[in-house]
């Protein structure tokens, strides 16, 4: 099942949106770099609606042993403990084994499109 | 089975199939202006005039929200846990919570030694709020006396004056930097046990570890048990259970797998000096079966067979109760954090019969029939 999500300028890059698919959230980002990607919206470990986290970078050390940020908007953190899952695999960044489903996205005619399975 | 496999081991979805009790939830004002309604003068004037602006914590927080869960913020504006409305939405009604203990995060403690009865006078104040605002809400909700801790005998009068209020059920004790078991705080446990309540302890944003705050908050924060393992053997060793044999307690947010080594190094190290502290008359694990409870939250990611490994290490079903830390960032959720294949009759013991035996839940509701 297709599902417009919305118009591609109602989803900044670096912001997220939840569609429910029936009773399951997914969570449509569109990252710093601009690309769409959607994953499912309850967090793996004790379940809070990854819609109310945010969508951020990742850090990194640099050089000199202090902070470097990269992949901005490609970080989705949940809202309660700060689990970090990168959008574009569903992988938890601390635990490869806590993974969320991903979905298709993709632009036509100016909105943001997503397949999901037909809810039951 | 990996500590991964377990966080995965979920129902996708679960369902409640206990009653719960939450004893840990941290109910907040919007703005210190809504204590001037209930403070006393010459504080209120002082207040009023912007003489003191409220606590400030010595760093910054990392986690998604701030401190405090980033789905927590009220619609109608104000900080995190200030909403009893969306406090009910949020924790009360969709966990099907019977009964909720607040436990605020205002704690005078943290003002230290100086002017002690402005302190005193904020927590009157606080208390006052809480039962206007907070108690009279919902009647799921149970309350807890605030004291300044560095006025024992203020805060004796003020547990005398609001203790008697139906819905109070313990004496908030704030871990700072100071041990409990001095004598200087004993009027506080002689107000408590005289008034039939629980003491309660709970880390303020002072909480050091034995090396101090550590360089980082995620440090800190895997400190906070070394605040709360102090607390406890410091009331053993004082003899605290025994000079106030009504007395119970209730470490709230201090951690539990640590329970078993402590348990076993208390016995250990009484066997060996006892005599130094002869008002210690039994074992120390002792006092803690009977006295002495832990909440559950923040869970460890443990597996089911870890978890009924860590309780029979810790010899006794009936210490965990369990707490939520509502609106905080470590949020455990009712449905979520215990894992689904613990014993239905040993999870409804940490969900419920622990905390409802503990508050004597029956005997108030029998008292007021």
């Amino acid at each position: 099942m297709t599902v417009v999500v919305c118009g591609v300028e109602e989803l900044p890059r670096g912001s997220i949106m939840t569609v429910m698919n029936g009773d399951t959230p997914v969570v449509v980002a569109r990252t710093g770099a601009g690309e769409y990607h959607a994953v499912r919206g309850w967090c793996a470990h004790q379940g809070a609606m990854l819609g109310g986290g945010r969508l951020t970078w990742l850090t990194c050390e640099d050089a000199r042993g202090g902070y470097a940020l990269s992949r901005a908007g490609e970080i989705l953190r949940c809202p309660w403990h700060s689990f970090e899952y990168d959008v574009t695999t569903g992988r938890c960044v601390t635990d490869p084994k806590l993974r969320l489903r991903t979905y298709p996205v993709r632009v036509e005619d100016g909105n943001v499109l997503l397949d999901v399975p037909d809810a039951t | 089975m990996t500590q991964s496999a377990a966080v995965l081991d979920h129902d996708p979805s679960p369902v409640l199939d206990t009653p719960v009790i939450d004893v840990d939830v941290h109910e907040a004002f919007s703005s210190l202006d809504s204590l001037q309604p209930y403070l006393a003068e010459p504080w209120r004037e002082l207040m009023a005039q912007g003489a003191w602006k409220g606590f400030t914590q010595p760093f910054i927080y990392w986690a998604t929200g701030g401190g405090n869960r980033a789905d927590s913020n009220p619609e109608r504006g104000g900080p995190p846990g200030s909403d009893p409305e969306l406090l009910r939405r949020q924790l009360l009604d969709a966990y099907e919570i019977q009964a909720a203990v607040l436990t605020g995060y205002f704690y005078p403690a943290m003002l230290g030694d100086m002017q002690v009865e402005f302190a005193s006078a904020m927590a009157s104040a606080y208390n006052d709020y809480q039962v206007a605002e907070w108690l009279a809400a919902d009647p799921r909700l149970l309350g807890s006396v605030h004291i300044a801790p560095q006025d024992p005998e203020g805060a004796a009068r003020e547990i005398d004056r609001i203790g008697e209020h139906e819905q109070m059920v313990q004496v908030m004790l704030p871990i700072t930097t100071r041990a409990y078991g001095d004598p200087f705080y004993f009027p506080i446990f002689a107000a408590a046990q005289r008034r039939g309540l629980r003491l309660a302890t709970h880390h303020t944003v002072h909480v050091e570890g034995a090396l101090g705050m550590g360089r980082y908050y995620i440090e800190r924060h895997m400190l906070i048990p070394q605040g709360t393992m102090a607390q406890l053997v410091s009331l053993v060793c004082a003899g605290v259970f025994e000079r106030f044999p009504d007395l119970r307690v209730v470490c709230l947010e201090g951690g539990f797998s640590w329970l078993p080594h402590l348990i076993w190094r208390m016995d250990r190290e009484w066997r060996s000096l006892r005599q130094e502290v002869p008002w210690v008359k039994r074992l120390p694990s002792d006092y803690v079966a009977e006295k002495v409870r832990l909440a559950t939250q923040p869970v460890e990611d443990m597996t089911g067979d870890q978890w009924e490994k860590v309780i029979e290490l810790m010899g006794s079903e009936e210490i965990l109760m369990f707490a939520t830390d509502y609106p905080h960032f470590d949020f455990d959720s009712p449905l979520r954090s215990l894992p689904p294949r613990l014993p239905q009759a040993l999870k409804r013991k940490i969900l419920y019969d622990n905390a409802r035996e503990f508050y004597g839940l029956e005997e108030r509701a029998a008292t007021r029939a």
